[in-house]
């Protein structure tokens, strides 16, 4: 991040594969759509251009970038909820919400249901610490809360995905 | 003891996700195009800048008072108080602000600061008043329009002191920004009500608290909305 402060292109690439894989997963968890993750992935970076400037050395750069990617995302989806949508010939949104899967197939499928299926604060938290691989201190800047309250969101969306992995596992 | 994870054991989702070609080829083009290096001002340098507007502002205070002929045993325990006040800004931002974000301290800390430290200010202003007017006298007559007028100088000067340091700290922590926001208007409140018991030629306890006081909260309050929109970046 310093060399690419100081004007360097080539640190740019470095960041860039170090970052986006991370941020695009993140992204594409929070939006459930590949092109927002990609618009927001690079408003994101955009973001990270104009602010290198107030870059404070020493500051860890994946959860710095992850607050930036979490915070454009807050933006848009304020905006989009303000946004007059036109609707289609038939009266209906133009982009009707995906409904998820009633009845999963897998393990995989039913732990990723049963993750959109938990409030969001619950979500996120695990997201940032047992998906994103954040530790608990980073985790809780991004949220904007204390450590206690991330252990607590992680603690009790653990205990939630249990109960709805444990009936999926009766059912099959 | 260390807790096993009870979920430990199933398959969590990958963390990472390519983005397409066509995506990183747009990124690339807007983040390297014309890249220069774009070194900001330190923390530190920022800290200074911020604590240097405090002091310029105390200067324009003292330089009020003296110019208009206060008693100076008043000025001089005014100014030993606005001094100390300065000394616990310059900790305060030290403190909160000119360490990276992520590492400024917990939020309850920081949040237990801004209600604290402000109550503090009001009860060692209403400690160093030297007299008391019933508060019914107070909220009528010259006393009261003497004190609107006292917060609206305190607020205005506390507002450029603020507005001059959040511009210096600008776009630096997408965290918390309200909160580091909040901290930057109460330091410019705590820099205009100190000097303004400088300035001001009433002690009394009720002018004191509301008038040179009470900017401590607004500006904090005011400063809490206008981070969120400055330092986030």
């Amino acid at each position: 991040m310093d060399r690419y402060v100081d004007g360097h292109a080539d640190a740019f690439d470095g960041l860039y594969r170090k970052l986006s894989p991370t941020l695009m997963g993140y992204l594409l968890r929070l939006t459930r759509n590949r092109a927002r993750a990609e618009d927001l992935l690079q408003i994101t970076f955009t973001k990270v251009h104009r602010a290198r400037g107030s870059y404070l050395k020493g500051a860890p750069v994946l959860p710095w970038a992850i607050a930036i990617a979490r915070r454009s995302f807050l933006d848009e989806r304020r905006a989009a909820a303000v946004r007059n949508e036109d609707l289609s010939a038939d009266g209906s949104l133009p982009e009707p919400r995906p409904e998820a899967p009633a009845l999963p197939a897998e393990m995989s499928d039913a732990l990723e249901i049963a993750l959109q299926r938990l409030p969001e604060s619950y979500r996120e938290a695990i997201e940032l610490t047992k998906i994103t691989g954040l530790s608990i201190q980073e985790a809780a800047s991004v949220l904007g809360t204390t450590e206690t309250a991330v252990k607590l969101r992680v603690h009790r969306g653990y205990n939630q995905l249990r109960k709805e992995l444990d009936s999926f596992q009766r059912a099959t | 003891m260390t807790q096993k994870d009870p979920l430990a054991d199933l398959a969590w989702p990958g963390a990472t996700v390519t983005p397409s070609e066509t995506c990183t080829q747009a990124i690339r083009g807007a983040c390297t195009k014309g890249l220069c290096a774009q070194r900001g001002v330190s923390a530190v340098g920022r800290a200074l800048l911020t604590l240097g507007l405090s002091l310029l502002l105390l200067g324009v205070y003292v330089w009020y008072a003296i110019s208009d002929h206060r008693p100076s045993a008043l000025v001089n325990t005014a100014l030993f108080g606005a001094v100390g006040w300065l000394g616990a800004q310059a900790i305060l931002v030290f403190a909160t602000l000119a360490r990276p974000p992520g590492k400024r301290g917990s939020r309850a800390l920081r949040i237990g600061l801004l209600l604290g430290v402000p109550l503090l200010f009001v009860g060692y202003l209403c400690l160093v008043s030297n007299e008391q007017f019933a508060f019914s006298k107070f909220t009528h007559g010259y006393p009261a329009a003497h004190a609107v007028g006292c917060g609206l100088v305190a607020l205005f000067f506390g507002a450029l002191v603020a507005g001059g340091a959040m511009v210096a700290w600008r776009k630096t922590d997408p965290y918390n920004p309200g909160i580091s926001g909040a901290m930057i208007g109460m330091v410019g409140g705590l820099a205009s009500g100190a000097g303004m018991s400088v300035a001001c030629p009433s002690h009394e306890a009720f002018h004191a608290c509301f008038a040179h006081g009470m900017v401590v909260f607004a500006l904090a309050l005011l400063g809490f909305g206008f981070g969120r929109r400055l330092l986030a970046p």
